[in-house]
Order: C-alpha cells, then sequence, then structure tokens
C-alpha cells in the first residue's frame, strides 16, 4: 500500500510515523512519502515555543482533551530515556495567570503538580489576583521534527520537497491513501471556511536566568492575546498576539513594541536581555480539530483521504493523540480494502 | 561619634553580605573589607546557591527561622526584580526526595519558601528509587556574580576594600574600633576555634540548558541545581578532608549518582569541576566578644562563621543579626549617641 502524507509539520510527520509503527509488519509492501513545500526548520511548528499546553477550556471536544493527555503521557514516557535530549523534550514548571477566579482547566489532571497559586505568588505578579502552578512539558520543534525526519528516513520514509495541487495528482499516481496535514494552507486543496488563520508574532530573547513560563490570561482579549514568556534550552519565547483572519506571514513593528512593553511589565529583568530576532507564524484555527476520513469520487475511482489538520495553537500539544487516532483511521482503510492486517498473535 | 573604623574579614558570601549591612544601614561606621580571597576564588564562588537549610542542634528555632526568612526574602526581592541576572539571583523551582519516608516531613522552611507541598505519585514515578518527596520553589543565589553584585553596592556605601592575608587578629594594629569576623574556615586559626572543620565537598559544572528544576537527594549527597549558565550536579560530605584537588572518583560517583536521578545528563556535556571546603561547626558562630589586643583595651568583635554548607541561605540574615550586634557594641563605645 502507498501511502502519501501532505505537510512536514510536526502533525504530517508524527501522522506518518504513528501509521509505520502499527502498520509496517501487518501491511506489506507498505511505503510512506511525506510531501511538502516547507521543511523544518520552515514549518508553523518550528517557529512555536514548543509549550504543551491546551487551550484553558475543550468546549465540549473532549477528544481532543483526550488526545492532548495522551500526547503529554506518551512526551511523559520518553523523558526517562537519554533519547528525551535529542527528541528536544524537557519539563517546565510555571506560571498560569489570570485576572479573576476561573474554572479549572481542562488539563489539570494531565500535567504534574496542578495547584492554584498561593498568596505569595500572586504579589510576585502585581495585576493578576489568581492562577495555577504546574510542571509541563516542552517540546521544541526546531529539535522535534529533526528527530521524526530522522527516524522516519531511517525506516525508510521517502520525503519529497514538492508543493501538491490537489489529492487527484497524487491519486493519479498510484498513491492509495492521502494523509492530508496542511494545516493553515488546507484551504487549498479542499475549501474549508472553518479554517482561518490566527497570526502569531513572537520575539525571541537571550535570558538564561528565567527558568519558569509564565502565561497570562484575559478573557476580554481573548487565548494568547495577551503576554506569555515561555523559556526554551537555548532562547526565550516572548508572546503574544492571536489575530483572527491575518494572514500577514511578516513581522510587525507595532505588535513587536506591544508584545515587549507588556512582557517587561510582567518580568521586569527582561529589559537586560539580548533580543534575537521575531518570527510570525499563522496558526490553522478551526472551531474543532478536522480528523476524519474522506472518500472523494473523482471520475471513475475513489480517492482515501484522511484530514488532519485545524490545531490552533495547540498542535504540538495535541499532535500524537492525532497521529495515533490517523494511524486507527488509517487500519479502517486497510481492513476495507481487503488487505487484512495479519491477526495479532 | 563619628568615623567608626570597623574592619570585616573575609570577602565570601557572609563576608560581603555582613559588610554590606553595616556600611548602608551605619552611616557612623566606615567600613573596611579585608580578605585573601575574592570572589572567583571564594568558597562561596563554588556553591550552586540554591537556598535550603537544614536545622542547627542548638540554636533556637525562632533564631534560625528569622535567619532563613531575612535572607530569603532579601533574595526573592533581587530574583524579582530587573537586577536578578545582574546579581545571579533567580527563581528556581523542584523537588527533594527521599529513599525512605522522612521523620520530618515539614521541615522548618517549609512555609518560608514558595509553594511547598508533597509530591503527587505522578511526579515520584519520575523517580522509582524514591518514595516520599517535596516540591517547591526556592531561590538560586550565584556568588560569582552575586559577590561582584554586593561588593558594588559596598562601594556606593562608602565602604572600602583590601586585599590582604590576615592571621590574627593582633595584626590588624591599632587602626580599628570594632572587628567583625566573617573569616569562615580561617576562624580555625584566626581566633584558635577548635570547633571548626572542613567538609569538603566536589562539584561538576555541565551543560544541560534541557533542565530547570532542581532535583536534590534527602540524604544531600545528590543534586542537580540548574543555573543560569550550566548546571551544577553532585555532590560530596567528607568531614575533616582538607582537600582542595578535584576527585577522579568523586567525579565518577556523582556522574552515576545524578544520572540515574536525570538519564539526559548522560548527554550532558562536563564544562568544569570544583571543590570547595565547606566552614562548617556545630551551630554558626553569630555572637560579639571583647578581645584583649596587645597595647589596647578589649576591642569589641562581632562573630559570623561555621555556616557550613548553608552559607548562601542564611547569610544575609545572620549579616542582619551581625549588624545588631554591632550595634550594640557602639553603644558601649565612649561617646556613643545611638
Amino acid at each position: 500500500m502507498r501511502v502519501a502524507v501532505i505537510g512536514a509539520g510536526v502533525i504530517g510527520l508524527s501522522a506518518a510515523q504513528s501509521i509505520f509503527e502499527q502498520y509496517h509488519s501487518r501491511v506489506s509492501p507498505l511505503t510512506i512519502e511525506v510531501y511538502a513545500d516547507r521543511f523544518t526548520p520552515l514549518t508553523t511548528s518550528d517557529g512555536a515555543a514548543g509549550f504543551w499546553q491546551p487551550y484553558l477550556y475543550d468546549k465540549g471536544n473532549i477528544q481532543e482533551t483526550k488526545w492532548n493527555k495522551e500526547t503529554f503521557d506518551y512526551l511523559l514516557n520518553w523523558l526517562s530515556s537519554p533519547e528525551a535530549v535529542k527528541m528536544g523534550i524537557f519539563l517546565q514548571s510555571g506560571y498560569n495567570l489570570c485576572t479573576e477566579p476561573l474554572p479549572e482547566p481542562s488539563f489539570k489532571d494531565i500535567v504534574l503538580g496542578f495547584r492554584q497559586l498561593t498568596e505569595r505568588e500572586l504579589q510576585m505578579f502585581p495585576g493578576y489576583n489568581f492562577g495555577w502552578f504546574n510542571t509541563a512539558l516542552m517540546v521544541e520543534g526546531k529539535t522535534y521534527l529533526p528527530w521524526l525526519t530522522d527516524w522516519l528516513k531511517k525506516r525508510g520514509v521517502k520525503f519529497y520537497h514538492k508543493k501538491i495541487e490537489s489529492f487527484k495528482e497524487l491519486s493519479d499516481a498510484g498513491v492509495d491513501v492521502i494523509i492530508n496535514c496542511t494545516g493553515i494552507r488546507s484551504g487549498e486543496l479542499q475549501p474549508d471556511p472553518d479554517l482561518t488563520p490566527g497570526r502569531g508574532q513572537i520575539v525571541k530573547v537571550d535570558a538564561p536566568w528565567l527558568k519558569h513560563w509564565i502565561i497570562t490570561h484575559n478573557s476580554k482579549a481573548g487565548v494568547y492575546n495577551s503576554p506569555y514568556i515561555i523559556p526554551g534550552s537555548r532562547l526565550v519565547t516572548v508572546g503574544g498576539v492571536f489575530q483572527l483572519g491575518n494572514w500577514s506571514e511578516q513581522n510587525n513593528s507595532t505588535d513587536h513594541e506591544n508584545i515587549w512593553k507588556t512582557a517587561c511589565q510582567l518580568e521586569p529583568s527582561l529589559k537586560h536581555a539580548r533580543v534575537v530576532e521575531d518570527w510570525t507564524g499563522l496558526r490553522p484555527v478551526r472551531s474543532k480539530v478536522r480528523l476524519e476520513r474522506e472518500t472523494i469520487q473523482s471520475g471513475g475511482s475513489t480517492i482515501e483521504v484522511i484530514h488532519n489538520y485545524g490545531h490552533g495553537g495547540f498542535g504540538l500539544t495535541i499532535h500524537r493523540g492525532c497521529a495515533q487516532e490517523t494511524a486507527r483511521l488509517f487500519g479502517q482503510i486497510v481492513t476495507q480494502k481487503g488487505k487484512r492486517p495479519k491477526a495479532r498473535l | 561619634m563619628t568615623g567608626v573604623q570597623v574592619v570585616v574579614l573575609g570577602a565570601g558570601v557572609v563576608g560581603l553580605s555582613t559588610a554590606v549591612c553595616i556600611a548602608e544601614s551605619l552611616p557612623v561606621c566606615s567600613v573596611t573589607l579585608l580578605a585573601e580571597k575574592f570572589s572567583p576564588d571564594t568558597t562561596s564562588d563554588g556553591a550552586a546557591g540554591i537556598v535550603f537549610a537544614a536545622p542547627f542542634p542548638d540554636i533556637p528555632l525562632e533564631r534560625q527561622r528569622r535567619w532563613f526568612k531575612d535572607s530569603f526574602d532579601h533574595l526573592l526581592a533581587i530574583a524579582q526584580s530587573q537586577h536578578s541576572p545582574d546579581a545571579g539571583v533567580i527563581l528556581s523551582s523542584g523537588w527533594q526526595i527521599f529513599k525512605e519516608v522522612p521523620a520530618t516531613k515539614k521541615p522548618y522552611w517549609s512555609d518560608l519558601v514558595i509553594g511547598f507541598r508533597v509530591m503527587t505519585d505522578r511526579e515520584l514515578k519520575r523517580f522509582p528509587d524514591h518514595k516520599f518527596g517535596q516540591a517547591f520553589t526556592t531561590v538560586k543565589c550565584e556568588c560569582s556574580s552575586y559577590l561582584p553584585w554586593l561588593e558594588e553596592r559596598f562601594r556606593k556605601a562608602g565602604g572600602r576594600v583590601e586585599q590582604r592575608r590576615v592571621s590574627s587578629l593582633q595584626e590588624l594594629g591599632d587602626g580599628f574600633d570594632l572587628v567583625v569576623n566573617c573569616s569562615g574556615l580561617g576562624s580555625k586559626t584566626l581566633v584558635g576555634d577548635a570547633g571548626v572543620y572542613p567538609v569538603r565537598g566536589q562539584v561538576l559544572q555541565v551543560e544541560a540548558p534541557w533542565l530547570t528544576h532542581f532535583i536534590r537527594d534527602g540524604d544531600g549527597k545528590t543534586y542537580i541545581y540548574p543555573g543560569v549558565h550550566s548546571v551544577t550536579i553532585g555532590g560530596t560530605r567528607q568531614e575533616g578532608d582538607w582537600r582542595l584537588h578535584v576527585d577522579e572518583g568523586d567525579s565518577a560517583s556523582i556522574l552515576e549518582r545524578c544520572g540515574r536521578l536525570e538519564p539526559s545528563l548522560k548527554k550532558a556535556k562536563v564544562l568544569g569541576e570544583w571543590v570547595g571546603l565547606r566552614p562548617s561547626r556545630r551551630n554558626p558562630r553569630v555572637e560579639r566578644e571583647r578581645v584583649l589586643l596587645p597595647g589596647r583595651r578589649g576591642v569589641p568583635v562581632v562573630h559570623n562563621y561555621g555556616h557550613g554548607g548553608w552559607g548562601v541561605t542564611i547569610a544575609w540574615g545572620t549579616a542582619l543579626d551581625a549588624l545588631g550586634l554591632v550595634r550594640q557594641c557602639l553603644k558601649e563605645m565612649p561617646g556613643a549617641k545611638l
């Protein structure tokens, strides 16, 4: 069976990994190919801070909470291996700050050591009077994606630097199943009015004395539209903006000024930090993740597509859960195509 | 009374903290800091500087709590300010883990640090050899930055610094009205305190920027302390051991023990090794006395030494105590107007 994954961000690469893990011994031959016009370090996943945290509330999308948990537990498990460093994963604790009391977030039982902030801690952050402390995971795209790429290449997955213009293009070439992980540009392959960019801009600075992430929440401003400071293994990511409908991938100086001003208020020591670079990315925002099969009739033939896109600002957070689900859907297709998976003994 | 000449002996974290407290609070004093070694060559420089304490047997608990609280609050204020990177003082969260459940689950300082709680089962899962743990946020004070920062503060307050080795109080001559002794391990010979002894500690500096939490085994011998530019891993506690050179066997043991707690350390590059002698004593000596020096009536001496491995942790608190003792000495001086 020939599988083509379109998109080489964290979603595409992890989907390829899950399919290989679960089916390489059951389907023979299994050819997996990854097609993309952008690879690490130029994908949306690469620019993101790499911080595991879902939005505070899943708005009833309990499936997404399940996938987030699956991802956290999967990454946490890897921590006990020395491989963790090569994957770009590590633990980091920090503060979620709110201007008013809020209900507990969807991730409270997923992360480690979740608790409310003490009076003393709130005094450290003037202007915020409620919040939580917990230990979460970092998964840095610029390290994780090369690790995934390496993992896949070692197992014979082929990579092609090519922009796919249509599903039909791949189907005509003999691909059996297409995994659509095209993120924000999914609309180019199939119009999706529910998919819209959530433009984000960040400033990367050198401030190695910071060892905690700080995320502020302002219900009026909306998610990620208030300051956050996320130390990484090399640089600190300072944000944030979340501009729905803004397709510009250019850094904006007004956004830079606002981000910097509010972050320095939050963390005064930042004024000594050396600014390294700005980066802009378009979060692939959707009301909920599109993770489903679609059988497209084209001419006389059918094209099997599994969509896996629309992960907004939580792609790294949810990737493994979605990848595993993608593999499960792939299994359905395999069964249907009569190539029964070998019975598990 | 004008120009009370005060000499502070020792430029480690205790000496500098005490000198700053006196110079900033008592304008009537003219303070000179005398020491043989300055940063980066003091015992304090190699210490990881995580603020964390163990109880002393004979000091009243309230005094120990005051030492800890005064020091912690002082350092926390720096960590929260724009001076944090300059002073080398940062917030640090992490875990203290125990192989056996300890008798005291909540140490005397648990309400003085931030967010102290018992670790959850899931958190303990990462440490299969350990049965109990405490999670909290404290501060880390890196003396290689903090000491120069304090020295700057000292000079701004009018303090004078002089590099000189002093082997006895007699050597000080009669230019000083009051002596403040912060000579750490040196007090063994300087003031003949047989109760002072070294506890040798060896540490490695490694490059592991992905480590953000401290991990300490409750036995105090194995610890991982991420700092601003490197991670300090250790250690050893060798009582009565005066060796200042690196022991390869200790390095191997440290790497093995720390690697078991944190497997990713096996990928860390070793940047350096360091040995320090903790200036230990049954209890720190923070008290005053009158010492008879040749040709003079009793000279007031305020002692502030013997902090063992807890120098950084209680330097500021004991410095404030020493400041109080200096004030008492000044009251008793001829011409005192305080």
